[in-house]
């Protein structure tokens, strides 16, 4: 297991590592893989969207294993209840006395994954709210601290509206990312087919590479790496685009997106062992931090123009 | 290891590299101008003027502009990361200390040649040579745009190119030579009006009049033979006996 991580170099081992241990289990969703990967390191929260078997689940449980990290699963159902995913108090007999002790739910992990988010109810949606931005949970009158490292990765199913609950705009923007699933190559499917088949690959077999405090401590040398002051003015203006276009976007990114690309940025240039951040980073890393913070007007829908058109457009 | 020194080096070979540039430039138009003004036969001072100021305006203007992107354009590799290590510069952790390190290896190399284009350099330098065999033409051969502009008749437009290579010759097969001294061949002028300066005084001739020159009203000498001219009063020089046979041939001639 590596533990001394010093370097942008070191860093890029380390994730090229992880990548590999990855794709022993996971086969293709490289590019979904990465972008988890960089949310963790920024220490964000990412929405998977994709069909059902795209191995949304399989992707965060492997990385959380190899990553030696608590992963808790919830799955949301219209009948979930915030204190289901929070906790609540329970009464409790210790020494003859009985008493109201908070029973941590699963929120309580470092990597919480949140299968088919607006399958809950608004109410329970928010319960999350807290604990994605602020890291701490309020129960009652009290205030519980999430263990660190911790970050939310939620799934969604963009198939079967029906009985969903569309996330609202203040919790989708608490989201670094929007990623997006794709089917696998024809090759790859093959791949899948063969491996899976054949053998039981979970992520069991895998050893962990790094954990907690090697985490913590790369996310606090994305904070590091410096950007030149050209990059910087690129993201806000990028930002301040999508609220000045507006025969194509009816609502733009709020100052939260102009934060998130810029660590996202940083988070890919050290991936690539790079201490450094180029306008390549910032234009990779606008569609998954933008595509779920731009809502379209009725111009751009009547045009089939979808929100990673729009980017592509404001990028040229 | 000092970022900032090896910025500000770099940042001093740009601006010298931009000096160079303008220079080359003001050359350029300075010898164009210059190869103009000759044709003209108008001074070249006003191109020095024009020269120098091009090269202030242009170097003032190209510093102001001047960014470390152009550098990093130059440099292989160095793409955003000399923006980044200069705007990051009084930061202190292993990630920037690195990528200073980086920085400070690859501007070490960094001369002046690199800075220069050389497709342009060598662009400007054809051009210098151009204008300056120009302008070596046009002082070696007396062209001038005013003296191809007057034709035979004195007042035709520009038809023939006239002076060293015009091709034409005189009656004793020489080149013309536009010479007063009545020796040679002199210039024929048509019906214009001719200032003359003769010494520092000035005598208008108004080649449209004929007519004998009345020596009270002149208060200078008489010349043989007749001058279709009025000579102003206020004329009056001295020259030496042994000219006058030359100043005779120049009016006589003048009046043919």
């Amino acid at each position: 297991m590596q533990q001394e991580i010093k370097s942008a170099q070191d860093v890029k081992n380390t994730i090229d590592e992880i990548m590999n241990h990855v794709g022993f289990v996971v086969v293709g969703q490289e590019e979904v893989l990465k972008q988890v990967v960089t949310s963790v390191l920024c220490g964000s929260n990412a929405l998977l969207e994709g069909y059902p078997g795209l191995a949304k689940t399989l992707v965060v449980n492997t990385l959380a294993k190899v990553m030696d990290l608590n992963f808790s699963r919830i799955q949301g159902t219209p009948d979930l209840m915030p204190s289901d995913i929070t906790g609540t108090y329970v009464l409790k007999e210790k020494n003859g006395s009985r008493d109201f002790i908070f029973e941590k739910g699963p929120i309580f992990s470092n990597i919480v994954l949140m299968d088919e988010i607006n399958r809950a109810t608004p109410k329970t949606q928010s319960a999350l709210l807290e604990a994605m931005q602020e890291k701490q949970v309020t129960v009652g009158n009290q205030v519980f601290k999430m263990d660190s490292p911790f970050f939310v990765l939620a799934t969604q199913n963009p198939i079967e509206q029906e009985g969903t609950y569309p996330l609202p705009e203040a919790q989708s923007d608490r989201f670094l990312f929007k990623i997006k699933t794709k089917y696998p190559q024809h090759h790859e499917e093959m791949e899948i087919v063969n491996r899976f088949t054949e053998e039981e690959r979970s992520p069991e077999v895998l050893k962990p590479l790094i954990n907690g405090k090697t985490l913590i401590g790369m996310q606090q040398m994305v904070r590091q790496v410096p950007v030149a002051n050209d990059i910087k003015q690129y993201v806000v203006d990028l930002i301040q685009k999508t609220r000045k276009h507006k025969e194509l976007i009816e609502y733009g990114a709020s100052p939260r997106a102009s934060i998130g690309l810029l660590m996202a940025g940083k988070a890919k240039a050290l991936m690539e062992g790079r201490s450094f951040v180029t306008k390549e980073d910032i234009n990779e890393m606008s569609l998954p931090v933008l595509r779920h913070r731009i809502i379209l007007n009725f111009e751009a829908e009547r045009n089939n123009f979808n929100e990673d058109d729009v980017i592509k457009y404001l990028l040229k | 290891m000092n970022i900032h020194r090896d910025i500000a080096r770099v940042k001093r070979r740009l601006v010298f590299t931009k000096f160079l540039d303008c220079f080359m430039d003001s050359l350029v138009v300075g010898l164009a101008i210059s190869a103009l003004l000759l044709a003209f036969g108008v001074s070249v001072l006003f191109s020095v003027i024009v020269g120098g100021a091009y090269l202030f305006k242009g170097f003032v203007k190209s510093v102001k502009s001047s960014s470390l992107s152009e550098i990093e354009k130059k440099i292989p590799n160095l793409e955003w990361q000399l923006r980044t290590a200069a705007d990051n510069a009084g930061r202190d952790n292993n990630i920037i200390n690195r990528l200073n390190e980086e920085v400070a290896e690859k501007v070490g190399f960094v001369s002046i040649s690199d800075l220069l284009s050389g497709k342009r350099t060598i662009k400007r330098m054809f051009l210098m040579v151009l204008f300056g065999a120009l302008i070596f033409y046009v002082q070696l051969s007396g062209f001038n745009f005013i003296d191809a502009a007057v034709g035979e008749d004195g007042m035709g437009p520009v038809s023939k190119i006239t002076g060293l290579f015009s091709g034409e010759e005189d009656v004793n097969g020489r080149k013309n030579r536009f010479d007063i001294f009545g020796d040679e061949k002199v210039i024929e002028l048509g019906q214009r009006e001719l200032e003359l300066e003769l010494g520092t005084e000035m005598n208008e001739i108004d080649l449209g009049k004929e007519g004998a020159l009345g020596a009270g009203a002149s208060g200078g000498k008489n010349f043989r033979g007749s001058v279709g001219s009025d000579q102003d009063s206020s004329y009056s020089e001295s020259y030496n006996s042994d000219e006058e046979e030359i100043i005779e041939n120049f009016y006589n001639n003048l009046n043919k």
